[in-house]
């Protein structure tokens, strides 16, 4: 119920971060306006497909870490218990720093944008 | 032909500009694409796998760093560098009229090859820095060897053009010499 509730509340802030720079970004594209429309609206779609991967990718990751650690600790394996907790805590922090980050750099690179220099 | 160049600089201008726009989306994608792969495989336990979509996310990192911060500056100065064409008659317009196109042709291009490598790598490919630069150099060497070409050619053309008279009717092909 919680982790449902955390990856509504990732979605929409990274959902939200990344289209308010792509669209300050985006502007008036003369000729190459239609194109850049229909990349845009592909690329945003796009975005909530890897979001929705990578959130089944990780709750599969942890549950197969978890699943590790269980059995390891069925039969006394100290190691592969702290393997496993290693391996949630690792998932986890790579999920939170991919969902802060990339915003995070898209809004640097969105930044960084040069105008035409001829 | 000022107004023909122009309005060629305004397209060229425009697919910069959309160049850019797909940089940003093909990277920030791309990124996404590499961590989902990272995570697939630390799941599964594959190291090599980790470390090269951790090394594909730092690859796409410096390739826009290149194409934001590297190119702009590479081509103002040599659109600096390539001199007008000298000499007179159509062929002095022809020459002024490709200088000016010069830069802002290689700039688009290389920031074609940065954006195709960036593209790949958003769609689960690799995105390979060497290439991607070396295409960028290409580009490069092709606008200055044609930055010195022009003004060669255009003297070559108009040689002895001063020598020349043009006629009442001011069509230039059927100069007469004076002497």
């Amino acid at each position: 119920m919680i982790y449902a509730y955390a990856a509504n509340v990732f979605y929409s802030v990274m959902g939200k971060n990344v289209a308010a720079s792509l669209l300050l970004a985006a502007g008036d594209g003369g000729i190459f306006g239609p194109i850049l429309d229909q990349i845009t609206g592909y690329a945003r779609d796009l975005w909530g497909v890897f979001v929705g991967l990578i959130i089944v990718a990780a709750t599969l990751g942890m549950i197969v870490a978890i699943l590790r650690g269980t059995g390891g600790m069925l039969i006394g394996g100290s190691k592969e218990t702290t393997v496993a907790i290693i391996s949630v805590v690792g998932i986890v922090l790579l999920v939170v720093v991919a969902f802060v980050a990339i915003p995070q750099l898209a809004k640097m690179i969105t930044d960084l944008k040069p105008a035409a220099p001829f | 032909m000022g107004d023909t160049l122009q309005i060629v600089l305004n397209v060229l201008r425009q697919a910069w500009g959309a160049l850019t726009l797909f940089i940003i989306s093909a990277a920030v994608l791309a990124m996404l694409a590499k961590t989902l792969s990272t995570l697939g495989a630390s799941s599964i336990g594959a190291r090599l796998i980790v470390w090269e979509s951790l090394a594909t996310i730092a690859a796409v990192i410096i390739l826009v760093l290149v194409a934001f911060v590297g190119i702009p500056p590479i081509v103002q100065a040599v659109a600096v560098s390539i001199p007008g064409a000298p000499g007179c008659g159509p062929i002095t317009e022809l020459g002024t009229f490709a200088s000016g196109l010069i830069a802002a042709i290689a700039g688009v291009r290389m920031l074609l090859s940065i954006a195709r490598t960036i593209g790949g790598a958003a769609i689960g490919g690799t995105a390979e820095v060497s290439q991607a630069l070396m295409e960028v150099v290409e580009a490069l060497f092709g606008m200055l060897l044609a930055g010195v070409a022009i003004p060669l050619i255009a003297v070559f053309f108009t040689a002895g053009c001063s020598q020349y008279q043009l006629p009442q009717s001011g069509n230039p092909f059927w100069a007469t010499p004076t002497h």
